[in-house]
């Protein structure tokens, strides 16, 4: 594997769904350099004509046992890379006094900095007359392996197996699906580089019967369910698989043919020579590998081999004028299934109407930049199974007239999340008279929705401040919590001596949290944040006001 | 029976037909008759019954019409080995077996044809010995120069194999190394193999060693700086490595497989300096973008692509580095408005060497002409491939409707080439002509630094031969058919093969008009059938037909 590939894999999510990263704000004047200042560290010099020995050693942080192999890198003039001898030593000759990032990676370990927010991962090490041996430790991964077979013990080959975990993001519990394995031809899989967590393993389904009927039209066949561990094909009655650092845990599975069932029906509302895609998810929303068929002559589907199950059954088509059609059918299947009636509907575009009030000079030079938007938004569907599904605001219309549009969006219910992208906050956002900052929005189906009408302003405060514990300056990461329940915190890192600033915020009042961990801690959840606001420090930010406040470090788990 | 897609998906297409096929036909009117093919699933090589293996029978249709939805169907092997459909209606069926550990099949399969089971009164279909191969297998285990684990390798599998009637070693199959270092291939073929291995050290350091010096940016007047790697003993890359301990596929081991074989071939690489080499592109104006890419030829129609670091220093020079010493193609894009030049070099890279792409030898534009035997104007859309023996890539161009293509967007290195149409279907190459280069069949050789013009005559129109394999006088199942220009040194494209069917029909299509040999050999399948010598001898018994554009020729031929 290339090196970046393996935190990568930590954020690959199920469903394609384009996550979008606002644009980092742009910054006015000389507030950059500050912000650049406290966010890199790296190479930092002191002019001296002395010669330094920065020297460590890699360790497993299970274990305790010493790593050889193991690739170092400083930079210091650039960067410099060894690997660690057989004492898991190294030792970098020939530097000059400050300050350096370091980072330590080998195949089959983590780094800790895999597992931190990746704006203050980076460990530091420092270089002079004092500078004491470094101490790095590795991360062993942890793997899930085994064996599948029938009830008669014969294996089952080429049967797909998954793994999904929950994890925080963004303070909030997100599930994730891992990159899986297909068994192999004595039914073994194996899936390693699992970093620490709960992973919940499905087996399944088999693609063809075991037990064929007469004819592939009739009832009869028989196959391979999909199977959650230890049993059953719900994820609510699974077990989770602990996978703590390094370990190794094999899971043997036997499974047993079960009746496969036909599900049968009608499709309605596509247009003639679109192609009409039909897709089936289980009860938690992933889509599972049944093929179905489609004749649009008739408008008859078929879908072969299913399993007794509650599924979701999802139709997709063009409308041929480049707007799309769309349905989603509950299904419970105990039995074979005909009849069922897919209505395919239209799908709405959501204009946008964005305005701006500006009271500083300089702010309205952002609306003269070509496409410019002030701001993105996204409506976020979490009614999708374990995945949320988020459709980001496209660009339309003519350059230089272009205005916002949401695309294609399904009858549903979705909340708004609206990201702006400039120094301003979020004044208002509304869809006719309701408030989409407080609730949902609401699309009934066949209906054509309001635009949305998004106040900014660009009157934010700002706060700074720093961090200590036991009157020491601490690094850490610090919490904005509005009063709004329904806004979620804001967060920035301190810098290595604590030191932090917020630059756009929304006027209003707030509770300010030092956190050393808020990746261990599902701080959206007003909840599990509780016990820690008693360290959390009120404000009130009045327009343009800059504030400072100082804070004591809250930890995660205490 | 000529079937053009691979068993696998043969077989799955029971399970799996397109949503876009064709509704289903209301149930055909009860037939007198129906008839039943039963046969038993046989271990090839023990002779051993196998119980559970499932069978799939498909209708046997032209290529051009789809099966109609369910008509499909699967049976499953007993205790004995034996299976059974029963109410089959009067046709030509395809039929395919698999069993885990033995190598999915269809009936007497060889290359991608078999026997086309053939049901109606006074035919057999029963009594069939339906034979699987177990599988064999290739695995090992990839470790660095520590004897740690390799992960993630790339480990590539080539089969020795006939193709077009020629020995030919083809990449088969591709996987990765897992956590351990370990990597399967199953499921294979008896044969000859060779396996290869590319990866890269996952500490592997290239640092750029040349700058551009700020104070003078001129790189062709002193501006370029040569930097020192502060991670030299890092800037290391494993050399592609083939088994065992060989660098290239010409020096491999043959892992010979027999049926059911399990074979071992593990590795262990050893890493060597990473070349730092500077390529010099014609320079380009800002419009224009140049992108290089390191390929290299490992077997025939196998160029693989190399993960080496491009850096560009200055506009028209890049360094390429994280590749070892080696003949390697520099693959060149360059970017004009919308339109993309691809171009190829092959070079020899070594540590502070340059190579300059700006006046390469591989200047040479291939053009020419496409003439319509009949002279009627060339059908649009169409397109011509020219393929590189060498490098084994190709490249498309489009042909005008009189005729005139050009392949300006890809100049090539002299060598031999081969070129054919690729659209519209049935329109094939006949006769390749050149003035300005050697030509053999449909392929030329480019020998001086002169752009070629070639004149390509295409026939169109083809003829389709039906016909039936007779030994004495009683149809042949399973023969292997031959129809072979009268001069077996000519154009390969002319040739045409099938296996008879249970009836001892066999079907050619596609056939460019002509003069033609019809062969039917028995046990040919090994045969070098390419090679004209090998052919040669069953000429004499072989039935000369006469082929015209869109005509039947229906032929019986005596098995030789």
């Amino acid at each position: 594997m290339l090196p970046g590939t393996l935190f990568a894999l930590l954020t690959i999510s199920l469903l394609a769904v384009p996550y979008f990263q606002p644009p980092l704000p742009l910054i006015v004047g000389s507030v950059s350099e500050r912000i650049q200042d406290s966010s890199s560290i790296a190479s930092q010099q002191y002019s001296s004509s002395d010669k330094y020995t920065l020297r460590g050693t890699v360790v497993n942080s299970v274990t305790g046992e010493s790593i050889r192999g193991a690739l170092v890198q400083i930079y210091f003039n650039g960067q410099s890379s060894m690997l660690t001898g057989p004492d898991g030593k190294f030792q970098f000759d020939g530097l000059p006094i400050g300050q350096t990032t370091i980072a330590v990676r080998k195949p089959g370990f983590f780094a800790e900095d895999d597992f931190q927010p990746s704006e203050r991962g980076q460990r530091l090490a420092t270089t002079g007359p004092n500078s004491s041996p470094v101490v790095l430790q590795l991360i062993p991964e942890g793997v899930i392996y085994g064996r599948i077979s029938e009830d008669d013990g014969e294996p089952i080959d080429g049967l797909p197996v998954e793994l999904l975990v929950q994890h925080l993001q963004n303070g909030r519990k997100a599930w994730e699906q891992r990159p899986g394995a297909v068994t192999d031809e004595e039914g073994n899989f194996r899936i390693a580089e699992l970093p620490p967590g709960n992973y919940f393993l499905s087996a399944g389904p088999g693609r063809n019967p075991v037990v064929f009927p007469a004819k592939l039209s009739q009832p009869g066949a028989q196959g391979i369910p999909l199977v959650y561990y230890p049993m059953g094909s719900e994820l609510a009655a699974a077990a989770p698989i602990s996978i703590a650092p390094g370990k190794k845990v094999e899971i043997n599975l036997t499974l047993s043919p079960q009746p496969f069932y036909r599900v049968s029906g009608t499709i309605s509302g596509y247009a003639p020579s679109q192609p009409v895609n039909l897709q089936l998810r289980n009860s938690v929303g992933i889509p599972l590998p049944y093929n179905s068929r489609f004749d649009s002559a008739s408008g008859s589907f078929r879908i072969l081999w299913v399993p007794a199950g509650a599924y979701m059954l999802q139709a997709d088509a063009p409308d041929g004028h480049g707007r799309s059609l769309t349905a989603t059918v509950p299904l419970t299947v105990k039995t074979d299934l005909s009849g069922v009636h897919v209505i395919l509907l239209p799908t709405v575009n959501i204009p946008i109407r964005m305005s701006l009030i500006t009271s500083r000079t300089g702010t309205e030079r952002f609306s003269d930049q070509e496409n410019y938007s002030p701001a993105y938004v996204q409506l976020v569907a979490r009614n999708a199974g374990l995945f949320e599904l988020r459709y980001g605001s496209q660009q339309v219309g003519e350059k230089g007239a272009s205005s916002l549009e949401l695309q294609n969006i399904a009858a549903g219910t979705y909340s708004v999340e609206v990201n702006p992208n400039g120094p301003f906050y979020v004044q208002s956002a509304m869809s006719g008279t309701a408030n989409l900052l407080e609730s949902d929005l609401s699309i009934a189906p066949g209906t054509s929705p309001l635009p949305i009408d998004i106040t900014l302003r660009d009157d934010v405060a700002s706060l700074s401040g720093t961090v200590s514990l036991e009157n020491r300056p601490r690094s850490a990461t610090i919490l904005a919590i509005s009063e709004h329940a329904s806004a979620p915190p804001r967060m920035q890192p301190t810098d290595a001596a604590g030191g932090f600033q917020f630059y756009f915020l929304p006027p209003g009042i707030y509770r300010i949290l030092a956190l050393d961990h808020p990746d261990r801690l599902e701080y959206a959840n007003p909840e599990v944040l509780r016990k820690y606001l008693s360290k959390a420090r009120e404000v009130t930010l009045s327009p343009d006001q800059s504030a400072k406040i100082d804070l004591e470090l809250a930890k995660v788990g205490e | 029976m000529f079937v053009q897609k691979l068993l696998p998906v043969v077989f799955l297409m029971t399970f799996f037909q397109q949503a876009t096929t064709p509704p289903a036909f209301p149930p055909a009117p009860a037939t007198p008759s129906t008839f039943r093919i039963r046969g038993k699933v046989i271990d090839a090589i023990t002779g051993q019954p196998l119980a559970r293996a499932s069978l799939a029978l498909n209708p046997s249709n032209s290529p051009n019409t789809p099966n109609p939805l369910d008509s499909g169907r699967l049976e499953i092997t007993d205790g004995e080995g034996v299976f059974a459909f029963v109410g089959v209606l009067p046709g030509k069926y395809v039929l395919s077996a698999r069993h885990r550990g033995y190598i999915a099949q269809m009936y007497q399969q060889h290359e991608n044809f078999s026997t086309a089971i053939v049901v109606g009164p006074g035919f057999e279909s029963e009594n069939l010995i339906f034979g699987l191969r177990p599988g064999a297998s290739i695995s090992g285990d990839v470790a660095d120069e520590a004897d740690d684990p390799i992960r993630h390798a790339d480990v590539m599998l080539y089969h020795q194999i006939f193709a077009g009637g020629k020995r030919r070693t083809l990449q088969v199959r591709r996987a990765n190394s897992d956590d351990e270092g370990h990597y399967h291939f199953s499921g294979l073929n008896p044969g000859t193999y060779f396996v290869g291995v590319l990866a890269q050290p996952w500490y592997a350091q290239h640092g750029v060693r040349h700058r551009v010096k700020p104070e003078n940016q001129d790189v062709n007047e002193g501006g370029l700086q040569p930097l020192t790697e502060q991670n030299e003993s890092l800037d290391v890359v494993y050399p592609i490595a083939f088994y065992s301990h060989a660098s290239d596929l010409p020096g491999a081991t043959p892992i010979a497989l027999h049926s059911g074989d399990m074979a071992i071939a593990d590795f262990r690489l050893r890493p060597v300096p990473a070349m730092h080499v500077l390529v010099r592109t014609p320079v380009t104006d800002s419009n224009q973008g140049t992108g290089v890419a390191v390929m290299q030829t490992v077997a025939e129609n196998d160029t693989i692509y190399i993960p080496a670091q491009v850096n560009q220093l200055a506009p028209g020079l890049m360094e390429v580095a994280g590749v070892p010493q080696g003949r390697f193609n520099l693959v060149l894009n360059t970017q004009h408005g919308n339109a993309t030049t691809h171009r190829s070099q092959s070079v020899q890279l070594e540590n502070d060497s340059e190579v300059d792409t700006t006046r390469s030898p591989s200047s040479l534009v291939v053009s020419g002409i496409l003439r319509v035997e009949d002279g009627s104007p060339v059908p649009q859309p169409a397109r011509v491939r020219l393929r590189s023996s060498a490098m084994g890539e190709s490249f498309d161009t489009t042909v005008s409707g009189t005729g005139e293509f050009s392949f300006k967007d890809n100049p090539v290195e002299p060598g031999n080439y081969e070129i054919m149409i690729i659209e519209p279907q049935g329109l094939l190459v006949r006769n390749l002509s050149s003035t300005t280069a050697r030509t053999s069949g449909r392929s030329f050789e480019i020998a001086t630094g002169q752009d070629v013009t070639v004149t390509i005559e295409a026939s169109k129109g083809n003829g389709r031969i039906t016909g039936v394999a007779l030994k004495k006088d009683k149809p042949a199942a399973g023969i292997m058919v031959v129809l072979a220009p009268l001069d077996l040194r000519s154009n390969p494209a002319l040739f045409r093969r099938d296996q008879s069917d249970s009836d001892g029909t066999f079907a050619l299509n596609f056939v460019v008009p002509g003069r033609y040999t019809l062969m039917a050999i028995e046990d040919g399948w090994d045969l070098e059938w390419a090679d004209p010598d090998v052919l040669q001898k069953y000429v004499a018994r072989g039935e000369k037909v006469q082929i015209a554009p869109n005509q039947k020729t229906d032929v019986s031929v005596k098995v030789q």
